[in-house]
């Protein structure tokens, strides 16, 4: 009898066991959940929402429509601020691979004693403003900047030039001069993991350095190269502040499209639609990207 | 005699591949090797064999070139190669971590250095697929290396060194992160190759076992010195010195003295052996723990307290306590009863001490 109680019922300190794990549970995931819902999921959701509606007579008209999809088709205004974006995006990325890249191999392999001052130097920039790293550039390419004294006193100019700021090489300049340590710092995290032996037993089989370089070091390192291409990428494409700042009329990008349509246009159905766009392109992006790390790891 | 040691010399510099002659190598204040001069013969199997820290990787490592020489010259097939960075020396590293190129595949992994060396598509794919097959991983030339074993990703890299057919094949403590029962038959199965592929190779380990099965000859070394070079067989029954004797094999060492009359006797006076021919002195007398067999306390004047027994399968391996001195005796498992706490008597044949000078 006593048995058979015991096979049945579930004793109760099991009760007390199943529901403590379903209580650390919910005390652990549930904070992350509610983050994503909160702050990912419902935002995404309503962008796509008023995506799909439309304004009418001055009132956003709640009711499924693809017209401000066909109208950023159409309109060569937003396609040319989207193709904007994507070139910023693109020259930057390129740009702040590549420098940010050497320098992380120079911090890596070949600073010697200064290694750990040199990375202090490249973090530090990290805690100023963002906004205040672009207004920087103005002040040094300016008609009175330093750059336009520097070349006057030389010389080389005998009246300030104007080719240096409110463009797409100021705007260039000064994002790849912000992301080449979201470059630099993931880069130099995976040449830091590469075993020195992998380096070691590639020269013993007959690599030269370069070889080396190019065979062993760079394939390793691509996991940084990847997320630090992610980081600028995205990041660069979305800006609003260093156009803003430092664009001038002629450098129109989709960011700023999207801030004047929630604000002064006060149409928010059709800044949604750019956002969706954005997130679309974005999105594609850091999914080639990954996809190219894992066929290489 | 003064022609035939001149003839032995010269044959012996004929033959060797590798050479140091007289090379010290300091990191900085600390001499890592000290006046080392050493051939290593065409064709034979040496082991660098010595403790943590006694020079033997960095001697690996003059010989593939990650270290340069402080002072003297290392020289591969009569060239002095102080001025050839490593990857242009016909040798070939297995490294101790094995340090696979994980984003390869085995077979590509394998071809690394012909591929580098521009040899043609054809010629690399047929001597990878003999070099895998040699090592019998043929089924698993795509895999990654992190989807093998350790015992399979140490063929790997001895078929990625082997495949360039080096001069002299460097093995730096090959089978350092294998379980007992593999680096048994890896032991052989190096031998084997070593004989069929009639390869040069320097290995280094802190193995005594594994020295003693592989090798042609034992290179041993301490504190940046050579101590001792010779066959297995010499370095275990012939030791030079007190620490050749201790790290190859073990062994019990006793206090004691030489008397004008040639007879060996132990500080307390116990007369162990007779017929010296040296002069007076003292000595270290050492005898290893399998040449001391236990007998009765009555039948001799050597005897020693049981502190402890241990069971080692075949044998058992007895810890005395002689006053001071602590020894160790391997005897069979049917040996008559010794307890802990018990009187025992020691005995071994005079032929099986070896005697060494004091200091």
């Amino acid at each position: 009898m006593a048995v058979q109680e015991g096979l049945t019922a579930p004793s109760s300190p099991e009760r007390t066991r199943l529901w403590s794990q379903t209580g650390i549970l919910v005390l652990f995931l549930g904070p992350a959940a509610a983050y994503a819902l909160i702050f990912l999921i419902l935002p995404y959701a309503s962008v796509f929402r008023f995506s799909v509606w439309a304004v009418e007579n001055y009132g956003i008209h709640q009711e499924l429509t693809a017209a401000n999809y066909l109208r950023i088709a159409e309109n060569p205004l937003y396609r040319a601020a989207i193709r904007n974006s994507l070139l910023v995006a693109g020259i930057v990325t390129t740009a702040s691979v590549v420098i940010g890249y050497a320098l992380a191999v120079y911090i890596a392999f070949f600073s010697g004693r200064g290694q750990s001052a040199l990375f202090f130097l490249l973090v530090i920039p990290l805690w100023t403003s963002f906004l205040l790293r672009a207004f920087i550039w103005r002040m040094i390419l300016g008609r009175q900047g330093i750059l336009n004294s520097a070349l006057l006193w030389v010389g080389v100019v005998d009246k300030p030039i104007d080719v240096l700021l409110f463009n797409m090489f100021s705007v260039c300049l000064t994002l790849t001069y912000v992301f080449i340590p979201f470059v630099a710092l993931p880069v130099y995290a995976a040449l830091e993991k590469i075993p020195k032996d992998l380096i070691e037993a590639s020269m013993d089989l007959g690599g030269s350095a370069w070889v080396t370089f190019r065979r062993i070091i760079i394939p390793l390192s691509l996991p940084g190269v990847v997320t630090g291409a992610i980081f600028t990428f995205c990041l660069s494409f979305g800006d609003f502040v260093t156009p803003t700042l430092l664009g001038g009329p002629d450098v129109l990008m989709v960011s700023s499209v999207i801030i004047n349509q929630f604000g002064a246009s006060f149409d928010w159905p059709m800044g949604s639609a750019l956002a969706v766009i954005v997130i679309v392109i974005v999105a594609t992006g850091v999914a080639l990207a990954t996809q190219l790390e894992r066929r290489n790891g | 005699m003064g022609s035939t040691a001149l003839l032995k010399s010269s044959v012996r510099e004929g033959d060797a591949i590798v050479s140091f002659d007289r090379v010290e190598k300091r990191f900085g204040e600390f001499v890592a090797i000290e006046d080392l001069s050493l051939d290593v013969r065409r064709g034979e199997f040496l082991t660098l064999l010595g403790p943590s820290g006694c020079g033997k990787t960095t001697t690996l490592r003059l010989i593939n070139g990650f270290e340069l020489p402080t002072r003297g010259t290392v020289a591969i097939d009569g060239q002095a190669v102080s001025d050839l960075p490593p990857f242009k020396r016909c040798v070939n590293t297995v490294f101790q971590s094995y340090a696979l190129f994980p984003h390869l595949t085995v077979e590509e992994n394998v071809a690394y250095g012909l591929v580098i060396k521009r040899l043609p598509r054809r010629d690399v794919e047929s001597r990878v697929r003999d070099m895998l097959e040699r090592v019998r991983l043929s089924d698993k030339a795509k895999r990654r290396p992190r989807d093998l074993s350790g015992g399979q990703m140490q063929r790997v890299a001895l078929a990625r060194a082997l495949v360039n057919e080096p001069a002299v094949l460097l093995l730096d403590e090959p089978l350092g992160a294998l379980d007992a029962k593999l680096r048994r038959s890896m032991q052989f199965e190096l031998r084997r190759m070593h004989q069929d592929l009639k390869l040069t190779i320097v290995c280094v380990t802190h193995d005594q076992e594994e020295a003693l099965t592989m090798s042609d000859r034992i290179a041993i070394m301490n504190s940046g010195e050579l101590i001792q070079l010779g066959t297995p067989r010499e370095v275990f029954e012939r030791p030079t010195c007190r620490f050749v004797a201790d790290f190859i094999g073990g062994c019990n060492f006793l206090a004691g003295s030489v008397d004008g009359a040639g007879v060996v006797k132990l500080t307390d006076g116990i007369a162990i052996k007779d017929g010296d021919s040296g002069p007076p002195r003292k000595v270290t007398i050492a005898v290893r723990p399998q040449n001391i067999s236990l007998v009765s306390p009555e039948a001799t004047p050597f005897t020693a307290i049981v502190r402890d027994v241990a069971y080692l399968g075949t044998m058992q391996r007895v810890a005395l306590e002689r006053g001071e001195v602590s020894l160790h005796a391997d005897c069979p498992e049917n040996y008559a009863d010794i307890r802990p706490g018990g009187l025992v008597g020691l005995k071994f044949d005079p032929e099986h001490i070896a005697l060494f000078e004091e200091g």
